[in-house]
């Protein structure tokens, strides 16, 4: 799925806009990392491009279908959100939890039949964690509720997931499964936009990189073209240093 | 020479200052020794069913505060408690005894409840007001607590109250003879309800005793406590032979007579459901005038056995313990 | 076989509300006359006219209500846990049985009659929830504005109620008031029950048809607005059903604690927390629940024992062992 989104702004209060113009564009099985300083507004800019908060300016569009023409249901069969990781408060299991990705394709008073349930043992299948679908979705890790999380918006059939922080809490083995997932899931013509703190992994894992500096994006493009010593401390306002590998990967470390 | 008269002044002084202040030592229901002061003249009965018995005992014109039962304001009280209490609106109150206002309206002495009064006692004590507390719910605690009143206001009182004693003694054994010959199996089954179709009064109730007084059986005597909340099978299984309801209360003979679900009842077959009648105080509260609640449930019960004139009973009460001449009409109301 | 033993199938459990149904037909303080009850159930000769009319007009009109105010509270209950994603919430967390509970006394304090003190219940009930709603309006409608609208407008309505009691007339009124409020079932006609059986048939109905969407309000609000959930529609769809149902309950029997809390955590200890089981078997175990407690309530001593007691009594029990095992299961008792 393409994502268009152009001069977007949002303000949660009149005399502040915490996205200003944000303007960011991509495609069919790419994934963008969108960067950027504690309170940048990157969870806001994901609850825009999923549609629940109409922007103040601007527009978003999905395969060219403005997201504030689209019907909840509708939209919500196109673009999943998976926000950031919390304590559910009731034992569903896995494949519960990962059930109710159908919703946008019942009816109000619809319950789930045999076809949904092919596509959550799909979904399921797919992040690889079918051996933990009976288990309570309170009792598995953090990566593994992750995962559960990504199983859920491909079991509602989105063609592009956005991330809120999909690796935040998760030590590095599980950081890497995760992304691994959402690397292997592009394959399949998912695009994800990820929020992250990691610089490092939008080196390893992005297709785009949006540095979001004062509610706009000012900087973009492919990651080893934007990632410089100068983007980041624009961003993250100190200094950092690149090393570069044998092999030629990089790494970012702070300045001493 | 001077200091001869002052001290003599003194002396007189000392000596109407204990004039003023003899008292009558007393043990009231709730064990408390009172000095209570021989001229009482500013008395206030927060307890509304010892209110009747400072009227039956000739003490209502030193009445500064009263509570009735069942009288929240005047608009509320009938036309004969307005006609036997002139100074309704000047002395009725009700609700929760206020103890400042109690003291506001220099009360010299104030008569209470023990089991809901014990706080309020407690305060007026320290402010040096002296309380009276009363506990009646059987005939024993209904004499003695007229006995203690009689004490309280005074000889002519105490009279009136040994002539009471005498009059509820004689009713009681007048009836006693009358239904002597009934077996228990013979004697009526009665069911005294409360203020709704499902309340009835418990056991250790006035209404129990009233009831064994008057030759008849309670069917809720193994009840404990006051008013019981019961279903209408277990008021079937009971199956009484007559109903009573209490003199105040929304509930009507009618509601049970009409009532499809309690046709089954003999009581309701044989049109035995009496509301019992009320001119001054209710009757079947421990009151001087539940003698005339027992007189009247005798003569409900048993009209050819009871030989107790129930008219003349109620005209002489009234006449000789409220100084009240009732109307014929209003006789009628009780004696029909 | 174990997922079997663990999820029943729904029919098995319509049958433990039956047999507790023809269990309380069967006791009363009138006797218990298993023949005699059958006979008049089945139209048969036999019964005396008292005994049948009993059964009739007595037994079963409080067995039906029973079981209607039972699976009421506790659907409710469960629906408003999930709503509020809190499991320590039950159908009088949003001030709708204090206001019912104010109305019906109100009534009460000018008369006995039933109908009266029906009407009374529902107008404040409403009264209640639409000040909740105004509150929720004004501050954005989210569960927590909800809540503390709830708390607040409860409080209100406590308030009023402490002070119809407090002008009522200790003599007649005051008793009346003061049992009601315990909560009962004693002396329900069958015209009471049109009303209370039609709010209750559709409000579970609604409840039942929309089980699989109440999972979906267990999550956040946003994610269920990303699943294409028009959520503020459905929450206030649901706290308006819910409040008819709970005042068609508060008006009948007065405020019965504990079942709406209770219930539907025994339901989730043995079905797990998806509403798609969760709302029928509350519906069930709450059903049963009332009824057999209201059998003990009016069988047991010759003197009606206030339900709402005898909720409480086993409801804090009930709620302790679940407690505990909820501690165990978090390794924090042992």
């Amino acid at each position: 799925m393409r994502i268009e989104c152009r001069d977007l702004a949002y303000a949660y209060t009149p005399a502040q806009e915490i996205l200003q113009s944000v303007s960011l564009t991509w495609g069919t099985g790419q994934i963008v990392f969108i960067l950027g300083s504690n309170g940048s507004g990157k969870t806001t800019l994901l609850e825009c491009l999923s549609g629940l908060r109409p922007p103040l300016r601007g527009h978003v569009a999905l395969d060219g279908h403005d997201l504030s023409d689209l019907p909840p249901r509708t939209r919500a069969q196109m673009i999943g959100l998976v926000p950031q990781l919390h304590e559910p408060i009731f034992e569903f299991t896995v494949e519960q939890a990962v059930l109710m990705g159908r919703a946008p394709h019942l009816g109000l008073f619809e319950r789930p039949g045999s076809n949904d349930r092919a596509a959550v043992r799909e979904a399921i299948a797919a992040v690889g964690i079918h051996h933990l679908r009976h288990r309570p979705y309170t009792q598995i890790s953090g990566g593994e509720r992750q995962l559960a999380l990504i199983a859920r918006g491909l079991a509602q059939g989105a063609g592009c997931l956005l991330m809120d922080e999909p690796v935040a809490h998760l030590d590095p083995h599980h950081q890497h499964d995760v992304m691994a997932s959402v690397r292997a899931l592009t394959e399949r013509g998912l695009s994800f936009a990820v929020t992250s703190h990691l610089p490092n992994h939008a080196l390893l894992y992005a297709d785009w990189t949006a540095f979001l500096i004062e509610g706009s994006v000012q900087i973009q493009g492919p990651p080893r073209s934007t990632i410089t010593e100068a983007s980041l401390q624009a961003t993250y306002r100190m200094a950092f240093e690149i090393i570069e590998g044998a092999s030629g990967s990089r790494a970012i470390l702070p300045r001493q | 020479m001077k200091c001869r008269w002052i001290a003599l002044g003194l002396i007189v002084l000392w000596s109407v200052g204990c004039i003023a202040q003899e008292a009558t030592r007393i043990v009231d229901q709730a064990g408390y020794t009172v000095s209570v002061p021989s001229t009482a003249s500013r008395i206030a009965s927060v307890y509304g069913i010892g209110t009747y018995t400072v009227y039956a005992l000739g003490g209502e014109d030193r009445l500064a505060l009263a509570f009735y039962v069942g009288v929240k304001t005047v608009a509320s009280a009938s036309d004969v408690l307005l006609r036997w209490e002139p100074r309704l609106s000047e002395i009725l109150g009700f609700g929760d005894p206020n103890v400042e206002e109690l003291v506001s309206l220099r009360t010299d002495l104030v008569l209470a409840d023990a089991s809901r009064h014990l706080d309020v006692a407690e305060q007026l004590r320290d402010l040096g007001v002296p309380v009276v507390l009363y506990r009646v719910e059987t005939p024993e605690a209904l004499i003695e607590s007229v006995i203690l009143t009689g004490q309280v206001l005074g000889p002519e009182s105490a009279t009136l109250a040994s002539e009471w004693i005498a009059d509820y003694d004689r009713v009681v054994v007048s009836i006693s003879e009358d239904t002597a010959s009934l077996a228990e199996a013979e004697k009526a089954r009665v069911l005294f309800l409360g203020t709704s179709l499902s309340t009835v009064a418990g056991g250790d109730m006035y209404q129990t005793s009233l009831i064994r007084a008057a030759g008849g059986r309670s069917v809720t005597a193994e009840l404990t406590g006051s008013w019981n909340e019961v279903n209408l099978e277990q008021i079937l299984r009971w199956n009484p032979d007559v109903i009573v309801i209490p003199p105040y209360g929304p509930v009507q003979p009618s509601a049970i007579l009409e009532n499809a679900d309690w046709q089954a009842l003999d009581a309701v077959k044989t049109g035995r459901v009496y509301r019992m009648p009320r001119l001054v105080a209710p009757m079947d509260t421990p009151v001087p005038e539940s003698l005339l609640g027992i007189a009247w449930l005798a003569s409900t019960l048993y009209p050819e056995r009871v030989r107790l004139d129930l008219a003349a009973e109620v005209a002489g009460f009234y006449e000789k313990y409220y100084r009240f001449p009732l109307t014929q009409d209003e006789i009628g109301r009780i004696a029909q | 076989m174990i997922a079997f033993s663990r999820k029943p199938p729904v029919w098995v459990l319509g049958l433990i509300p039956l047999a507790a149904f023809a269990i309380a037909l069967w006791v009363g303080r009138f006797g218990v006359h298993w023949g005699d009850t059958f006979r008049v159930l089945f139209g048969l000769e036999g019964p005396s006219d008292v005994f049948r009319a009993l059964i009739l007009r007595v037994r079963l009109p409080r067995v039906l209500a029973a079981a209607c105010v039972g699976a009421n509270l506790s659907v409710v209950g469960a629906s408003f846990q999930g709503l509020f994603r809190n499991p320590l919430v039950d159908s009088r967390i949003l001030g709708v049985s204090s206001g019912a509970a104010f109305g019906a006394a109100l009534a009460l304090s000018f008369t006995s009659h039933s109908l009266w003190v029906q009407a009374g219940a529902y107008t404040f009930a409403l009264a209640a929830i639409g000040l909740v709603m105004m509150i929720g309006m004004r501050f954005g409608s989210s569960a927590l504005v909800l809540v503390i609208g709830g708390i607040l407008i409860g409080a209100l309505f406590n308030s009023f109620l402490g002070l119809i009691k407090y002008v009522a007339d200790p003599l007649s009124t005051l008793p009346t008031i003061t049992y009601w409020l315990l909560g009962g079932l004693n002396g329900t006609q069958w015209s009471d029950l049109p009303l209370l059986l039609t709010v209750s048939g559709l409000g579970l109905n609604f409840f039942i048809l929309l089980r699989w969407r109440l999972n979906l309000l267990t999550m956040s609000d946003t994610e269920a607005q990303a699943l294409g959930v028009r959520i503020r529609g459905v929450r206030n769809a649901i706290v308006a059903v819910g409040t008819l149902m709970i005042a068609a309950s508060v008006a009948l029997a007065g405020t019965i604690g504990w079942v709406g809390l209770v219930i539907p955590h025994v339901a989730r200890a043995w079905v797990g927390p998806d509403h798609g089981r969760l709302i029928p078997v509350s519906a069930m175990l709450g059903a049963t629940t009332v009824i057999l407690l209201d059998a003990v309530a009016r069988t047991a001593l010759p003197s009606e024992i206030p339900l709402g007691i005898l909720t409480g009594l086993l409801g804090v029990p009930a709620f302790l062992v679940l407690f505990l095992r909820f501690l165990r299961a978090r390794g924090e008792a042992t």
